[in-house]
């Protein structure tokens, strides 16, 4: 809420800040290339020229909002990994989001530039930026529809300013935010735990303008359209088979789900180590106190519940491996962080507590992001792509990560999936193999390792067997 | 007011906490195919020498080899249950091979003839990439990318169907054929009965 009084310089300072914060940031992750670095990236670059989900390009749902962008960034860079450039450009705009959502419901601007620190001392952002996934995408849109809506009683709204929403009418507040919500979902439809939940949600805040009802009516109405839309696009490519796909495709994680973890521990306990390995021990502690307190306090109740929710929601349902699903924490959290402590700066008492309280968890989130970074400009896949390319002969290789993109870009070599372990044993039997693998094997000799080149990308570990399988064969690269 | 919206977002956390589980997984299974499955059945046991174990996974795809004997007059079922009895590994093997190359070519086939069947066409072709990826050590790195090209030529001349006739791309037989024989001379295998151009 943008306070006409307020000089203008201190707005002026306040952008400035932001710029350099958000130019820095992202200035210095351009150190890292725009590599497709897993399989999914792989299959939504595929969509760029030829969209099928039969075909794995990409993979079902087929993501139609994500594959629209692409294109769209596409038509102007011309970049080949254009899916890349979309997730990198919408992490920045997610940035964005996060400040102008804060500035428009915080007195005390300083506290807005605070979230956009926390939000990109996160480690995974850099992952979120570079992954060429839907993830950032999808949230950014959320974010979007964040800023229409608002979680906090009305009473409270009339004191805090303008807002975006009090020009337009209910309605038309109603059908925007339920479009937003609708590409969200588009392009990501496993965010639909959270787009529900946040409907759900805006029921308990009563709206200045309409009936809670007649909006969420209206959202759903609005989210139809874009699914009936979504529909069309993906039957034009791919017709009924779509379906045969879809149940396909679902039973097939059900059948293969840990195919490459290597933990057989609890998902809540996986969860936990996730948590722990992107915020550290610490600062999930800081965290956890503040989406404690934000359940409490009214102002941040509506987001805490729904950080709730989606915490709730990946437990039960999404694979710890990947913490980009952390993504709605990342967007979630430096916001609720951000209100609360504006809202107990009021109290003189407690600045001091709250000046070492935020500054402590700033420093413990952003000492533990920047050691997960990695001097490789290159995603692992493409480093051992080009290790493996250096070999002329054809050589056998086994993995059980990112084979599609192996098998992409090393077509003079054999490829088999570790998945078929009885087939992939046999053939190896009059051979020497390489192994390729997402985790350390133990009691192996290591030929190379490919660092992840930041959180929540992973490692890939190499190393050779004989046919025997008795000692690891010690090459001579430099003959090679 | 916040009481009820605490309790009644608790029930949903709940609601969430126990709903189904989502499908965002990167890793799809190749679906229920007895021929994949059961030739990792038969070389796990080819691996042990256990050849009782290699006859239970011959008799969980028996069906396959005994269905191109009878549809395509190939001799395959023969030759694997010969190599069985007498413990021959390379044949074995050969029989395998010969069987999965069968059938791509055959789900290849009957794209062919139901050309204008786009949906039964099109899963055909692409189930049939499943068997290639199988048979990658098994072919020179020149015929793998053929094979491949060949395969994405085939699944663009089924064309699509379009909604309501929007988006709608015709079959093309001719080519169809052509990226067909393209594929039989990369995996070096023909059916006894293929159709000629």
């Amino acid at each position: 809420m943008h306070q006409l009084n307020k000089p203008w310089r201190a707005d002026l300072i306040i952008g400035i800040s932001l710029i350099v914060c958000i130019a820095g940031y992202f200035g210095l992750l351009n150190y890292y290339s725009f590599d497709i670095s897993s399989d999914d990236a792989l299959y939504f670059q595929r969509a760029l020229s030829h969209f099928s989900v039969l075909e794995f390009s990409p993979h079902f749902p087929g993501y139609p909002g994500f594959v629209w962008l692409e294109r769209l960034i596409h038509s102007v860079s011309q970049h080949p990994n254009s899916n890349v450039v979309v997730s990198f450009l919408s992490a920045i705009a997610l940035t964005f989001s996060v400040f102008i959502y804060c500035y428009q419901r915080i007195k005390t601007k300083l506290w807005a530039l605070f979230a956009v620190l926390l939000f990109l001392l996160q480690g995974n952002i850099a992952e979120l930026a570079f992954n060429g996934l839907s993830d950032a995408s999808a949230l950014w849109f959320f974010s979007l529809y964040l800023l229409f809506t608002r979680f906090t009683p009305t009473l409270t709204a009339t004191n805090s300013g303008t807002t975006m929403t009090s020009t337009i009418t209910g309605t038309t507040v109603a059908i925007i935010s339920g479009l937003l919500l609708a590409l969200c979902l588009a392009t990501r439809p496993s965010y639909l735990p959270l787009a529900a939940s946040a409907m759900l949600l805006t029921l308990f805040y009563p709206s200045k303008y309409q009936s809670n009802y007649k909006q969420l009516g209206w959202q759903i109405i609005s989210i139809t359209f874009i699914g009936l839309i979504c529909a069309l696009y993906v039957f034009m490519q791919d017709g009924w088979a779509y379906l045969e796909e879809g149940q396909r495709f679902t039973q097939g994680h059900f059948a293969i789900w840990g195919n490459t973890a290597n933990t057989t521990d609890s998902l809540l306990s996986q969860w936990l180590t996730a948590l722990i390995n992107t915020y550290s021990a610490f600062g999930l502690g800081l965290l956890t106190l503040i989406l404690a307190i934000g359940l409490y306090v009214t102002r941040t109740r509506g987001l805490s519940i729904l950080a709730c929710c989606w915490l709730a929601w990946i437990i039960r349902g999404q694979n710890p491996e990947n913490i980009r699903h952390l993504a709605v924490f990342s967007l979630l959290l430096p916001i609720i962080s951000a209100q609360l402590l504006e809202h107990f700066d009021h109290t003189q008492r407690l600045r001091p507590g709250l000046t070492i309280f935020s500054t402590m968890l700033l420093i413990t989130l952003g000492s533990h992001s920047l050691k997960q970074f990695t001097a490789q400009e290159n995603a692992p896949v493409l480093q051992a792509s080009q290790f493996l390319n250096t070999m002329n002969k054809q050589q056998l290789i086994i993995s059980n990560y990112n084979i599609d993109n192996l098998r992409h870009n090393l077509p003079q070599h054999v490829v088999l999936d570790r998945h078929y372990q009885n087939s992939s044993n046999y053939q190896t039997q009059q051979q020497g193999y390489w192994r390729l693998s997402s985790n350390q094997l133990d009691n192996e000799d290591l030929v190379a390792q490919f660092k992840g080149r930041f959180l929540g990308e992973r490692s890939l570990y190499l190393y050779y067997f004989d046919p025997y399988h008795l000692t690891p064969y010690y090459l001579d690269i430099q003959s090679l | 007011m916040n009481t009820k919206i605490v309790k009644s977002f608790i029930l949903s956390f709940f609601v969430l906490l126990f709903s189904a589980q989502s499908f965002a997984y990167s890793y799809a299974a190749a679906g229920k195919e007895p021929l994949i499955e059961g030739r990792e059945a038969l070389l796990q046991a080819l691996s042990a020498n256990d050849y009782t174990a290699v006859n239970t996974a011959y008799n969980s795809m028996r069906a396959e080899f005994v269905y191109f004997n009878e549809h395509h007059g190939m001799n395959v079922d023969k030759k694997m249950e010969i190599a069985i009895s007498e413990q021959d590994q390379q044949g074995i093997v050969t029989a395998l091979i010969m069987t999965m190359k069968a059938e791509v070519m055959r789900r290849l086939e009957g794209a062919e003839q139901n050309i204008n069947d786009y949906q039964v066409a099109k899963v055909l072709v692409v189930k049939s990439k499943l068997f290639i990826d199988l048979l990658a050590a098994d072919l020179t790195a020149d015929n793998r990318q053929k094979a491949d090209i060949a395969i994405r030529g085939a699944l663009a001349s089924i064309g699509n169907p379009g909604v309501f006739g929007v988006g709608q791309k015709p079959a093309d037989l001719t080519s169809f054929i052509e990226f067909r024989t393209a594929l039989q001379n990369a995996l070096a295998f023909t059916l006894p009965d293929a159709p000629t151009k």
